[in-house]
């Protein structure tokens, strides 16, 4: 009887199964031969027709190879001596065969019906054999003689010999090896094209370019891979020391035996960005080993408990600086213990993200050294909950010494008011150098034109995310207002996500700092637009631009005139006029989400900042791979750059 | 002008090089101004088998400059008892 073995959905495979499909011999290679013999004893489907041998042969074997996918222990290629054992399984596959045979005769019922030749391309894949049958190309039988479509030689044909679709015949065993020969190589070549464009990408992503590796990271790659069986690290310089602390920390690989290599007397300052395998006592070995520290900087630091601290009060008389992130083990009570103990004297202090800081451990510090601090950061401090508490910290600190302030993601938004920082910047203003406000949101423009315009003459860096009430207005107001006070400009301003500002703001921003801005992030401020970008980049002595200047300064001088409806909508036609910036120091621009800019804006920014070196343009889908690119600028966040 | 420089280690072993080579590295560059420029010789202090290493991989680099951007470069291997040593040494080169 007939077996058709069309099956629409594929289960688990067998080995043997998976390796008959990669030796070309499937579903419609014995399809094939099934209608070869349909055609030649010319008999209806229903019909029961004793089929040759040879494909007698094949049928079983495919049955076989359908058995051991569903019972998996028989895979055993079926040799057609064991009938007993076939029948078996024959018997078992019946009902599953009379299904699919069912399936199979409506379909070529289906495929008669239709019966025009060019079949629609949705059809079942295998129509175009059935076209090539009624073609009249005729299909051989294995063992038979063929001549080879490729090199036309006479063969035999085996189950491995390869049908070749588009030109209707068999391909010989030469041809064929020829042919996977050269698969192969296309498939390795896709490979390495593939490791290619992953390592481009890759290296993207670290803001760096491919190159030749430098012997000093060839050899840090070494070291690091066999950390463990380092005893000491010798006299490498501290540079490298760092570098190898630092890879190893974003490797994770700091533990208690590599934190120990990094640990020497004559230390000043130390540095671990990844503390998180690094237990207690082995922390406590830093005081003992650097008695001489003054600066210390663990992060990920879940491990340091209330004893260390302990420890450090009394053994590191020098400390003034210190930076924790994540302390979350030392309680409250144990924070104010140490900064009442004699041996602290903190001029530096950063902390961030553990609950147990609270209202107490603040006051607390800011009674000890509030008139010493020189840097105050405070960050994710969910303890920290009390708006009074904040609002007293401007009358501890000493006037004018403060040069760090970092108030960012406090634990509910009503805590850091305009006059909080108002108040703060009224007494230490005027050293301030870096002030970060991350995630204040319920600051206003208020904060910027009575706060840091009034009391800041220093500041170089302004860090404001996600502060998104800050108005267009404001914001311009603010920054025309700044040159008085501050002339010199800012170097690093951050304004992420700072969604209310637009053309205007950023504006008059860049006129009073392009000079000196390095880095500068306008991340989702989608309010900017295009045109704002071509005429900061367009020289003013272009005549598009005069006579636009021309036109806004006209439309300024008789605004009264425009009665009729007419020239109202002429003087919305008129956009503003911004003047020429130039940047001759920036190195790092995000512009991420700001969707105004497109390929010919990026290729503005290359040409006119000339340092530039990275620039982002994450979700900028109108930046592809066609923009034409300054060597030695990185572009980063294409949807084109992505593997 | 000779365009090959010599660089010899603290135990005396020698090794000719392109100048070209040698000046991947800024302090061997910068030695040709000086007296070594004259002679083309340049005494460095450290062991053979370091020096032998950081020719190696001056020619590795003088080879695969042009091709890293393809990313198709085999790895430098140095062997593991000297990273140490030599990662003092590169420093000192500065490659």
């Amino acid at each position: 009887m007939p077996r058709n073995t069309s099956s629409g959905v594929r289960g688990p495979n067998s080995a043997l199964t998976e390796f008959l499909r990669n030796e070309g011999i499937t579903e419609n290679f014995n399809r094939r031969r099934q209608e070869v013999v349909a055609a030649e004893t010319d008999t209806s489907e229903a019909e029961v027709t004793p089929a040759p041998a040879s494909a007698r042969t094949r049928t079983r074997t495919r049955t076989r190879a359908r058995a051991s996918t569903r019972t998996r222990s028989r895979a055993t290629i079926g040799d057609d001596d064991d009938d007993d054992d076939d029948d078996e399984e024959e018997e078992e596959d019946e009902e599953i065969t009379q299904i699919k045979e069912a399936a199979k005769r409506k379909r070529r019922a289906a495929a008669k019906r239709r019966n025009s030749p060019s079949e629609s391309s949705d059809s079942d894949f295998d129509l175009s054999d059935e076209d090539a049958l009624a073609n009249g190309s005729k299909f051989k039988k294995f063992g038979e003689e063929d001549e080879c479509v490729d090199c036309e030689s006479t063969f035999l044909i085996t189950v491995y010999s390869r049908y070749d679709k588009d030109r209707k015949g068999y391909l010989c065993e030469t041809c064929n090896e020829e042919l996977k020969k050269r698969e192969r190589n296309a498939r390795r070549n896709q490979l390495n094209a593939r490791k290619k464009r992953k390592k481009m990408a890759s290296a993207l992503l670290d803001k760096t370019e491919v190159k030749v590796p430098s012997l000093q990271d060839i050899c840090i790659k070494r070291i690091t891979q066999n950390i463990e069986d380092v005893d000491v690290l010798g006299d490498i310089g501290q540079a490298n020391l760092n570098k190898i602390s630092k890879i190893l920390s974003r490797n994770r690989s700091l533990n208690n035996s590599t934190i120990s290599l990094f640990l020497n007397p004559g230390l000043k300052s130390l540095e671990f960005w990844d503390c998180s395998n690094v237990d207690s006592d082995s922390l406590n070995k830093i005081a003992s080993y650097c008695p001489g520290l003054e600066s210390l900087t663990l992060f990920m630091c879940g491990h340091l408990h209330n004893d260390n601290l302990k420890y450090y009060s009394t053994n590191l008389c020098n400390l003034k600086e210190l930076s924790l992130n994540g302390p979350f083990l030392i309680s409250d009570i144990m924070w104010q213990d140490y900064f009442e103990s004699p041996g602290t004297n903190l001029s530096m202090f950063e902390i961030r993200n553990t609950h147990r800081f609270g209202n107490d451990s603040l006051i607390c510090l800011l009674e000890n050294f509030g008139k010493e601090l020189t840097s105050l950061k405070l960050s994710r401090l969910d303890g920290l909950n009390s708006a009074a508490i904040y609002e007293l910290i401007p009358h501890y600190l000493e006037t004018n010494s403060l040069i760090s302030l970092e108030l960012s993601y406090p634990t509910s938004e009503d805590l850091i008011t305009d006059e909080l920082l108002i108040n703060i910047l009224s007494v230490t203003g005027e050293t301030i150098t870096n002030l970060n406000v991350d995630g204040c949101i319920n600051l206003t423009d208020k904060f910027l034109l009575e706060g840091v315009c009034k009391f800041c003459p220093n500041l170089t860096s302004l860090s404001m995310k996600l502060v998104d009430q800050v108005t267009n207005e404001g914001f311009a107001k603010a920054f025309t207002d700044y040159k008085e006070v501050n002339s010199s400009g800012l170097t690093e301003v951050a304004l992420t996500k700072c969604t209310g500002l637009g053309d205007e703001a950023i504006y008059s921003l860049l006129s009073h700092s392009s000079h000196t801005l390095l880095e500068l992030n306008l991340n989702s401020i989608h309010k900017i637009t295009r045109h704002f970008w071509l005429q900061i980049f367009t020289d003013d002595y272009n005549a598009s631009k005069k006579a636009l200047k021309e036109a806004v300064e006209q439309e300024e001088l008789q605004p009264q005139n425009n009665e009729n409806d007419d020239d109202e909508e002429v003087s919305q036609n008129i956009q503003k006029y911004f003047a020429e910036i130039k940047f001759p120091l920036l190195t790092t621009l995000d512009v991420g989400f700001v969707r105004s800019v497109d390929n010919e804006i990026l290729e503005l920014v290359g040409e006119k900042c000339s340092k530039l070196k990275i620039l982002e343009v994450y979700g900028n889908n109108k930046c592809t791979s066609r923009a034409k690119i300054r060597e030695g600028l990185l572009v980063i966040g294409r949807q084109s750059d992505c593997i | 002008m000779s365009n090959y420089v010599t660089l010899v280690s603290a135990d005396n072993h020698k090794f000719i090089i392109l100048k070209e080579v040698a000046s991947i590295s800024s302090m061997l560059r910068s030695t040709q101004g000086f007296e070594e420029g004259k002679t083309g010789k340049i005494n460095l202090d450290m062991d053979g088998d370091i020096l032998e290493c950081i020719v190696d991989y001056l020619y590795y680099h003088f080879k695969y400059k042009d091709e890293a951007v393809t990313g198709n470069i085999p790895e430098f291997n140095i062997p593991t008892h000297l990273a140490l040593e030599l990662l003092v040494k590169a420093d000192y080169l500065d490659i």
